[in-house]
């Protein structure tokens, strides 16, 4: 239910006329009550009077007629007729004729409405108890009156008496009205009272309230309730204090953190996705470029014109392509133009907010200046090109000291021999020439000299094999290395015989990328190793084998001769390194060298497994 | 006919005294009859196309050594090769080198053969005695 008027009216003035209107309503039910009350009780009260009164009547009354005194009798019915309220009240004969009344009536006179001042209700009602007879008295109101009729029987005839209550009761009726004006005197008050009350105990306390959140809401957070007690009002004030005390807490916070973006090197942005990018909110550290934020929220500034001329069309484009396409979170980074004309690199970190439809509403970007970083990364770039610029000339030294290395091994193993031919030829001679004239040990001599030019001669040769690995240019082509290594094997024993070796292959057919010419140095080798170091063996046996892995193909080359110690598995790649006496086993110490190196070259690995005396097994592994 | 040619000289480039003496004695040895005319160094080789135009007798066959002071052999070559009139004249290296680089190049350069020096002063007379063999008796040179 709705009164829109209650509404309209302040509580204040609303609640003690309520209070008044009640206690005005309480004190009319009240009297209401009362009256019913009180007319039912006098009715009562009076009818019960009237039967006693009837009774007391009928004794004297019998009596009296009995012993005839009639003036007595008389006297007797006036006297006791003439009480107060009294209308009407008279005795009728058995016949119903008036014997005596209060009025002067004749005696004798039939029962009529005369009798009872022509009412006619009252009439029948006393006609209706006079025929009835149904007891010996009987009292009655008359119905919508405040009339009673009572009757009695007396020996010699009837007793009627009517009384009016109207004065009796209108005395009640003042006495109640006086007491209810004393209640609705008392109530008003009351609820006056109970109105100051409410105004001191609740409405004083409403209206600071009020006030209090009107400051706070025109923004004086400082603002506070002072309730005191337990009551709900105080408690509504302390609930309005927490509320303030957060609120100024988070704008604390927030004058805080917008303090912290002004005095850092972020700019953070809000714009419209409207042509130009008008700005609908800009953090003062804008400041630091020189614009103010009222130059973008009148408008007369647009990021877009912020924007280097160089960069508008890159990042126009980009930002059309995330708007249609996203991502919503994105970076890019160009150049902005300062108030005074400075150039600046930022880094616009971008996140779209998008309307229902998917369309974007609203751009947040959160700006940094990252010019410093820009500045060292180009100083990094620099650097970076200087030592790359560095290092080519460094490996272009290197290169060329490494040429001039390798044309200094080349140019003096060339040298070399001119003298040797000189040592030889000149010996070869002296032998031939002088021969008479030189005892054996002087032959003996000649001899090893001349031997020593032979083992030098070879030194100087692998030499420069040894050079020329480094010296020449790998040309890879594909060849089937089990048809490679037969041929291989083959010329090999044609040049150099070994008749009494025993020599298997066992290769499976498999196709290797590799530069021939240094896979056939490396076999070269390795099966003359093998040969050289079994040839005093009584079966002189080499095995070859072949096996494809995964990724790379291997090749065992397996002998039967002296083998060697493990601990000098590294020494036998070195160069000139030898373990055994050149009597024994001839050589320069650079085969195995060579071996190596040349793996290396190819991307390979060569390893070898062995134990004085019971063979050597090398490894030799490529990749596929 | 035959007596003409073995009048022609054959030129020897070669720097190095001692390598100069053994091919001397090496041919020598092998009863060589056609003279030996020597050039010290690759300017000196040169030289000899002004006294060939000048009407000196062409050599029958120029034997090259590469490593010459000056200008070096390779050079020699190649002006020899590039030469109109000249560039027919046989020219042998003979060398110390057995370097592939060096044999590729000479040969690109249009030299007619490329012999490695041996170092045994033996096989050094075998050699003599091919190229004698080769280019003073079975080779027929261009006539003039």
């Amino acid at each position: 239910m709705k009164i829109p008027i209650l509404h309209e009216i302040p509580g204040r003035i609303l609640a003690p006329v309520l209070l008044a209107v009640v206690a005005i309503l309480a004190v009319f039910y009240n009297h209401e009550q009362k009256m019913n009350g009180l007319e039912r009780l006098v009715i009562a009260s009076e009818q019960d009077n009237l039967r006693d009164y009837l009774r007391l009547q009928k004794q004297p009354l019998n009596d009296l007629y009995k012993a005839g005194r009639l003036d007595e009798q008389r006297l007797q019915f006036s006297i006791l007729s003439t009480r107060a309220l009294t209308t009407h009240s008279f005795v009728l004969d058995q016949d119903l004729n008036l014997i005596m009344s209060l009025s002067d009536l004749e005696s004798g006179t039939p029962l009529g409405p005369t009798l009872i001042g022509d009412d006619t209700l009252l009439f029948e009602i006393a006609n209706s108890l006079l025929l009835k007879l149904s007891s010996d008295i009987e009292v009655k109101r008359v119905p919508e009156t405040l009339k009673l009729i009572g009757y009695i029987s007396l020996d010699y005839g009837h007793l009627i008496v009517v009384r009016d209550l109207s004065p009796q009761m209108a005395y009640y009726r003042t006495r109640v009205l006086r007491m209810t004006f004393k209640d609705g005197i008392t109530f008003l008050l009351a609820a006056m009272l109970l109105a100051v009350g409410m105004y001191v105990m609740w409405f004083r306390r409403s209206q600071a309230v009020l006030d209090t959140l009107t400051q706070i809401g025109n923004g004086n957070l400082s603002a506070r309730c002072s309730i005191s007690g337990r009551n709900e009002m105080s408690e509504i004030a302390q609930a309005i204090n927490g509320m303030a005390d957060h609120l100024s807490l988070a704008l604390d916070r927030e004058k805080h953190l917008v303090g912290l973006i002004n005095r850092s090197p972020i700019v953070v942005f809000e714009w419209k996705n409207l042509p130009g990018w008008p700005v609908n909110f800009v953090s003062e550290s804008v400041k630091s470029w020189g614009y103010s934020v009222a130059d973008f929220m009148h408008g007369e500034i647009q990021f877009f014109d912020l924007i280097h001329p160089d960069d508008q069309a890159r990042i126009l484009e980009e930002v059309t392509h995330y708007l249609v396409n996203g991502p919503d979170d994105y970076r890019q980074e160009y150049r902005i133009v300062c108030a005074n004309q400075d150039e600046l690199w930022v880094d616009d970190r971008t996140w779209l907010v998008r309307d229902q439809l998917g369309d974007v509403a609203i751009i947040y970007g959160v700006v940094v200046d990252v010019t410093e970083l820009k500045r060292s990364e180009l100083r990094i770039r620099e650097l970076n090109d200087v030592l790359e610029q560095r290092v080519e000339e460094r490996t272009n030294a290197l290169e060329a000291a490494n040429q001039e290395l390798e044309a200094f091994t080349y140019s003096v193993s060339h040298d070399l021999k001119a003298p040797l031919r000189g040592i030889d030829g000149y010996s070869q001679l002296l032998m031939e020439a002088y021969r008479n004239q030189l005892d054996e040990e002087g032959i003996t001599f000649l001899r090893n000299i001349r031997d020593g030019v032979g083992q030098m001669h070879q030194l100087i040769e692998d030499l420069l094999s040894y050079s020329r690995i480094e010296r020449k240019a790998l040309q890879t082509q594909s060849f089937d290395v089990s048809l490679f290594v037969k041929e291989l094997v083959e010329y090999s024993l044609k040049a150099d015989p070994h008749p009494k070796a025993k020599i298997t292959i066992g290769i499976p057919p498999c196709q290797l990328e590799l530069d021939p010419d240094g896979f056939a140095l490396v076999m070269r080798n390795v099966l003359t190793n093998a040969l050289k170091f079994s040839i005093n063996q009584q079966l002189p046996r080499v095995e070859i084998r072949g096996r494809v892995t995964d990724t790379r193909f291997v090749l065992e080359i397996e002998d039967n001769g002296v083998g060697f110690d493990m601990k000098y598995h590294d020494r036998i790649f070195q160069i000139f390194q030898r373990l055994h006496r050149r009597e024994d086993f001839p050589g320069t110490g650079v085969g195995l060298a060579l071996v190596k190196k040349a793996m290396q070259r190819m991307g390979g690995e060569v390893r070898a497994e062995s134990e004085p005396g019971k063979g050597a097994l090398f490894i030799l592994e490529f990749d596929l | 006919m035959t007596q003409a040619y073995l009048q022609q000289p054959i030129l020897l480039v070669e720097d190095n005294p001692v390598d100069l003496d053994l091919t001397l004695r090496a041919f020598k040895r092998k009863h060589f009859l056609n003279p030996i005319e020597v050039a010290r160094d690759g300017e000196e080789a040169l030289a000899y196309i002004a006294r060939w135009d000048a009407g000196e007798r062409t050599p029958l066959v120029i034997l090259l050594d590469l490593k010459l002071p000056k200008v070096n052999g390779l050079e020699v070559l190649k002006e020899l090769k590039q030469h109109p009139v000249y560039k027919t004249i046989p020219v042998v290296i003979l060398t110390s080198s057995s370097e592939g680089v060096d044999m590729k190049t000479a040969y690109s350069l249009g030299v007619n053969s490329y012999i490695v020096k041996p170092v045994d002063f033996a096989k050094f007379i075998d050699v003599a005695e091919q190229i004698e063999l080769y280019w003073c008796a079975l080779n027929h040179p261009e006539t003039r």
